[in-house]
């Protein structure tokens, strides 16, 4: 057995957050999600988290473990031979304990329109789109966010300013309009151009790091910034953009 | 069937950061390579007596276009450089960092560089 903390929102029952200890149950194989279930089931049913896949896929179990945005089903006590503290993710509302408002974070998602929109480089829709590996190796790695909110939580610039629209709905944006089939660029560059959107990002980096599939969003936002600029400049110059900045 | 829409402003939606952005990323590339160079022949190697340079010679090559270049390389674009990464700081730290701030961190840069190429203009040669 070993004591965690979990810091506790319970709005009925004080304004306060709390931090509430518990006994738990340890082998070297407990997630910091086997933890939260076992409090759940055995010690207080009231603590409210989400979680559902257990395997790092479905993204719901995101929490801050000792300051650090981790997904509880990924990490595991044995990393932890100190203390231990669980909380809600950074930078997002907190809801109930655990639960945060993911309501900014899906915005910023919508915004950038992450998915294939159709146009001259679609194929005849009665024909099925063909890519070549090279063409999908160009985008592959930023296709494999989960959408599970670590790296928001992670980037300060979020923290001051939550119209930013953030690591993962940038290098979603960036993942489309790297794909051949796409043909929707222009549509996401207006807001990748403005304000909060790639240039509020300071090359912190600590998206990357926490990622838990291994997507480099800071990459993504500075290659972001690279097309962002040429973007700008054609428009400048030519009077119509890559994207028609700011419509 | 047309559909006509008014021609949106070329200018619109466009605002100056990727401006600041694209002298901050040459300026980083000039810190990395040429600014420790110059720090190293001119700051240590030099007052060492380690290396030889001739004033006469050194006022020659510097009147030179490669004088220009060297005012671009060393403190122009750096100076672009520190004052985007300065005015950034004052963001982070929340005291500041909006047009007041840029106005003073890249107004600052501007005149460093201002009098850095009008001190190579006024070099007699």
């Amino acid at each position: 057995m070993r004591s965690i903390q979990v810091l506790r929102y319970l709005p009925e029952e004080s304004p306060q957050p709390f931090l509430q200890s518990f006994q738990v149950p340890v082998t070297d194989s407990t997630s910091v999600l086997d933890a939260l279930n076992y409090i759940k089931e055995s010690l207080d049913p009231t603590l409210s988290f989400r979680w559902s896949c257990r395997m790092a896929i479905c993204g719901s179990c995101g929490v801050m473990v000792n300051g650090i945005p981790k997904l509880g089903c990924k990490d595991f006590l044995r990393n932890y031979p100190n203390d231990l503290i669980i909380e809600p993710l950074a930078h997002l509302p907190v809801e109930r304990d655990l639960v945060v408002n993911m309501d900014s974070f899906l915005r910023h998602l919508e915004a950038v329109k992450p998915y294939l929109i159709e146009g001259k480089n679609a194929a005849d829709s009665s024909q099925p789109n063909r890519q070549t590996p090279a063409q999908m190796a160009r985008y592959q790695q930023f296709a494999n966010c989960i959408n599970c909110g670590l790296c928001y939580a992670a980037c300060p610039q979020f923290g001051l300013n939550p119209e930013f629209t953030g690591p993962a709905a940038i290098a979603l944006a960036h993942r489309y309009n790297l794909d051949s089939r796409d043909s929707g660029k222009a549509q996401r560059m207006a807001p990748l151009n403005s304000k909060n959107g790639v240039w509020s990002c300071t090359f912190v980096g600590f998206c990357s790091e926490v990622c838990p599939k291994g997507v480099d969003p800071a990459a993504a936002v500075n290659q972001g910034k690279v097309e962002s600029a040429k973007s700008m400049l054609i428009q400048l110059f030519s009077g119509r953009a890559i994207g028609g900045a700011g419509q | 069937m047309s559909n006509h829409m008014p021609k949106p402003s070329r200018r619109q939606g466009l605002h100056f950061e990727p401006l600041w952005w694209l002298l901050f990323s040459a300026g980083g590339v000039c810190f990395a390579v040429f600014v420790p160079a110059v720090a190293l022949i001119f700051g240590v190697l030099w007052p060492l007596g380690i290396i030889d340079i001739s004033l006469a010679q050194l006022q020659g090559y510097y009147s030179s276009l490669w004088g220009l270049v060297f005012t671009g390389a060393v403190i122009f674009l750096p100076a672009f450089h520190a004052a985007h990464r300065i005015r950034h700081a004052f963001h982070d730290f929340k005291l500041g960092g909006g047009s007041t701030t840029a106005f003073i961190c890249c107004g600052t840069a501007a005149v460093v560089s201002f009098v850095a190429i009008w001190a190579w203009f006024m070099l007699p040669g």
